[in-house]
């Protein structure tokens, strides 16, 4: 099968690989580049468990080619954390938003996506906005209250 | 409840300390079975059947094998010399790891790929050649005892029929008895249809084995690690694998719920697998083959009588129940109890007399099934129960919540012995139902309720 | 609108060991607990959390009995070459087998702290009284040493006749099952042109005796009610007449996103089991157990006016839209 070089901006790092053009982005973030807080809960694009940044906007990454991302930015879990945790990532610990945790890394790259177009989001807009990520643990109350937490912190901090 | 009697600092019980694991899994370093990389390790992937019954006239592996990126193609044969091509249930009935003579339902596991690569495995699966000769199925447990339905475990010695078990619970006269002079029965077909718990995280495993030392260590997604190991031991200790060199790690686990109890064939393919090559083995399942071939739950078709008096007094209860168990019974149930604790049925009510029957019969689907969070088979006797109470508050015109009062165990009644034998420890349902109907406004609700059906 | 109630009895913690065996292998459970020289704590089970939070719950219940701060505690499961020997996680039966195991054996490191205790304060063991955290001379507040200064002396200044150290090993063979239940009231609206189902409200009184960390208790009835949704109106695996499966992929098989899940309502009763160690039962499959006939009575409830006794879950909308016109299933 043919491959080709391509180079992702992983989390502000330049990363180079040469991959089949039929490599999935989910596998050339976890597999190439050993990124393994994106995990895969499915093979319809349904779960979310994928779900990552890409040049700013949430994808699955399941359903996305490798290839396609070449020149671009990707923004994993793991760039969630700057000098301190993300609000989304203080919430959902101060919120008991996760159980397992598999489904959390997606679940709150979605939420960035949300509250980086809507800051201030009804709880409708929440649950609309997290409808692609499938949770079978918590039961969505306490992620949707996360969701709110990074909400106001984010709103308090911008206001600053 | 009394006040903790911890400060907030020491954290004991009453509590809500913030959880300790969420660290790890906020920033995606959990340690989940796909997380595991371990130096040479090669992929397996599983090739399934279309066919629900079918003979297996040939398995080509020739092409599978002249990919480049494939090591090697496991077989039904291959496993047979270790003898290693059929498994116990947690049951203690028997089901195949891969089939040397035929296949008994869609999706079942046919052979084994093992290759440098995801993608190379996937493309090896799909160059496996296998010709079916298909064989008549059953589907509809109801007819899975007919005169002439095909016998799907004709490979169990005296078994003549597709039936598996009776078990019966309770007193089947005295209950008869009550139900002969009762001033109203009711009667209702109940079915659960099967289901499968889909956690977010499918099941898969990493298998290595160390030729020099003989030790054998498995990274698994499962939710009983220690029996994994005794039943491996038990297994393959004639293959040389022994308990004190078997390790089993259930690292981080993406849900269980019962789904990952089971042990699955593909488990089993990549540690023979692993045994074999000398190779790490990983094998991860995807979502297709976790909901197409992993372990069910319910399945119950449930016949339920309630003889009760006019006044509502609940009397006698009887349940005939028909379980479909697919082609082997792997459900996870302890080993006195192959309908779970399905006799929990009399439910929170003061019943005189129950009587429950179960028959479980094979049909060509998946094996199974208790895996979804049930209690083994307490969602089918509590949906049963609480069904059926509405449906004799319905034919005697009472409200659901006055019938459920008036029928409760009292709180002063515990410890309670039900008429199934069960030991209730403590419990005030009058309470908890008080409480709910006081918090949700059950009174405004029914009013709410007559003025619109008044409408109409 | 229909108003569905389900008011269950659960039976969980398998199990003592006169009826339960997985394939001969008793159902105890247990907890390897060992205290540091600095009076932090190493602690092993034979359960396997999956989500459930066994790292923090069963370091709260060392917190309970032995007044050890629960963040100078850790849980490790899943290791065999280092657990003790469990069946497992599933069936709630972590808390009633395991957490009473480690209550047991902290009662057990108890026991021989009272006797370091003792040496330490040159006081008899009978003289001694526990408070969280420390023991002291009956009378004499001021005389006390802390479990922190007990575990220290246990490696540096033990008892002569006593062996060093401040461990315990408990496999808990429970005497009976424990019984947690609830009342599930839901409220369903109905649009009778497409047989929809909404969940207006659903509110879920738990008791399960006992609570350890009443967040994590609430999580699990969240969850639990999610997946008792799940089966009542969406989840159904069916093969046609020649086996082939027709839900075998989440195109077919329905979960339940943010969307069609209801804000969950939860209170609860406490009613402490009278066996357990800690007065606690297991809770997590409560809800999933207790869910769907509530959503199936309040469904039935709200068609009952037109003659409709009971329907199957799930109750898909053609299932109620066919019930509401008295059309049998296809």
């Amino acid at each position: 099968m043919a491959t080709q070089t391509i180079t992702v901006n992983v989390n502000g790092e330049a990363k180079t690989a040469e991959v089949e053009d039929r490599l999935l982005l989910v596998h050339l973030i976890r597999d190439n580049h050993g990124l393994t807080g994106t995990h895969i809960g499915c093979d319809t694009t349904h779960c979310g468990a994928c779900t990552v940044l890409l040049d700013g906007t949430a994808v699955k990454s399941c359903t996305v080619f490798a290839v396609q991302a070449n020149g671009k930015d990707v923004t994993t879990i793991e760039g969630m954390e700057g000098d301190a945790l993300h609000p989304l990532q203080e919430g959902f610990m101060e919120e008991h938003g996760l159980q397992c945790g598999f489904c959390t890394p997606g679940m709150i790259m979605s939420s960035k996506h949300l509250l980086d177009k809507n800051l201030n989001p009804s709880e409708e807009e929440i649950r609309w906005g997290i409808s692609g990520n499938l949770c079978r643990c918590t039961g969505y109350v306490n992620i949707v209250k996360a969701v709110q937490y990074a909400s106001n912190k984010l709103q308090e901090t911008s206001a600053d | 409840m009394a006040q903790c009697k911890t400060s907030p600092e020491v954290g004991g019980m009453g509590h809500s300390v913030k959880r300790k694991e969420d660290p790890r899994f906020i920033r995606g370093q959990g340690n989940f079975v796909d997380d595991v990389v371990r130096p040479g390790m090669v992929y397996m992937d599983i090739v399934r059947s279309p066919y629900a019954h079918a003979k297996i006239k040939s398995i080509n592996t020739e092409k599978a094998l002249a990919h480049p990126g494939v090591a090697a193609v496991i077989t039904g044969e291959t496993l047979k010399e270790y003898n290693l091509h059929m498994m116990p249930t947690l049951m203690s009935d028997t089901q195949m790891v891969l089939p040397i003579d035929k296949v008994c339902y869609q999706a079942q596991e046919v052979a084994a790929v093992v290759a440098t690569d995801r993608y190379s495995a996937a493309d090896g699966v799909e160059l496996v050649e296998v010709e079916y000769e298909p064989l008549p199925v059953v589907v509809d447990p109801h007819k899975a005892t007919d005169p002439d339905a095909p016998i799907i475990r004709d490979d169990k010695e005296g078994q003549d029929s597709n039936h598996i078990f009776h078990w019966e619970a309770g007193d089947k006269s005295g209950t008869d008895e009550i139900f002969k002079n009762a001033d109203v029965t009711v009667k209702k077909d109940i079915y659960l249809p099967r289901i499968h718990v889909a956690s977010i995280e499918t099941c898969g495993c990493v298998s290595e084995f160390d030729s020099v030392t003989g030790q054998l260590t498995v990274w698994m997604t499962t939710q009983a690690p220690h029996a994994i190991r005794t039943v491996l031991a038990l297994v393959a200790g004639h293959v040389g694998l022994q308990e004190d060199k078997i390790r089993i790690i259930s690292p981080d686990i993406g849900g269980g719920f019962g789904g990952k109890v089971p042990v699955y064939p593909g488990y089993v393919i990549a540690i023979a697998a692993s045994v074999v090559t000398g190779l790490p083995i990983k094998w991860i399942e995807d979502r297709r083959e976790n909901l197409q071939a992993d372990s069910f739950a319910r399945d119950y078709h449930m016949t339920c009588e309630i003889a009760a008096d006019k006044d509502g007094t609940l009397n006698g209860l009887r349940i005939k129940t028909l379980a479909d168990h697919g082609y082997a019974d792997a459900a996870a149930n302890p080993s006195k109890w192959p309908a779970g604790m399905f006799s929990i049925c009399t439910g929170s009510y003061d019943f005189k007399n129950a009587f429950v029957e179960v028959d479980g019969v094979y049909t060509n689907k998946p094996p199974g099934g208790i895996a979804y969070r049930c209690s083994f088979r307490v969602t089918e006797a509590v949906h049963a129960i609480e069904r059926m109470v509405d449906v004799v508050a319905d034919e005697l015109g009472m409200d659901a919540a006055d019938i459920r009062m008036n029928n409760f165990i009292p709180k002063d009644a515990f410890p309670y012995k039900s008429p199934m034998g069960w030991e209730y420890d403590s419990g005030d349902y009058h309470g908890a139902l008080k409480l709910a109907m006081d918090k949700i406004g059950y009174d405004k609700l029914l009013k709410e309720q007559a003025k619109k059906t008044k409408k109409r | 609108m229909g108003i569905g109630i389900s008011s269950f009895t659960e039976v969980v913690g398998a199990g003592p060991s006169k009826d339960f065996d997985i394939l001969g292998i008793k159902m105890f459970d247990s907890s390897e607990i060992r205290i540091h020289p600095t009076g932090k704590v190493i602690a092993r089970f034979g359960t396997k959390s999956q989500g459930q939070g066994h790292e923090t719950t069963y370091a709260q219940i060392i917190a309970e009995e032995l007044g050890i701060p629960h963040t100078d505690v850790s849980v490790e499961e899943g290791d065999t070459d280092t657990a003790p020997y469990g069946l497992g996680t599933y069936a709630s039966r972590s808390t009633p087998t395991a957490g009473a195991a480690a209550a047991m054996a902290c009662r057990k490191i108890k026991d021989k702290a009272r006797k370091i205790a003792a040496h330490l304060l040159e006081a008899a063991e009978e003289d001694l009284e526990w408070e969280v955290g420390k023991f002291s001379v009956k009378g004499v507040p001021d005389k006390s040493v802390t479990i922190q200064d007990i575990a220290f002396a246990a490696y540096t200044n033990h008892p002569q006749g006593l062996e060093a150290g401040l461990e315990a090993t408990h496999y808990y063979d429970p005497p009976n099952m424990t019984y947690p239940f609830g009342s599930y009231i839901a409220v369903v609206d109905i649009d009778s042109g497409t047989g929809e189902v909404k969940v207006r409200r659903f509110l879920a009184v738990d008791d399960c005796g006992n609570i350890i960390n009443p967040m994590i208790v609430e999580g699990q009835i969240h969850g639990g009610l999610t997946q008792g949704l799940a089966p009542s109106l969406y989840e159904e695996i069916s093969y046609d007449d020649e086996g082939n499966i027709t839900g075998g992929s989440f195109m077919e098989y329905l979960v339940p996103t943010a969307v069609e899940t209801p804000n969950w309502e939860t209170d609860k009763t406490v009613t402490p089991s009278p066996h357990h160690p800690l007065g606690a039962k297991g809770v997590g499959e409560s809800p999933t157990v207790g869910a769907p006939p509530a959503i199936a009575n309040a469904v039935v409830d709200a068609l009952s006016h037109l003659g409709v006794r009971h329907i199957d879950i799930p109750l898909t909308p053609e299932k109620v839209w066919r019930a509401i016109h008295k059309q049998d299933a296809a």
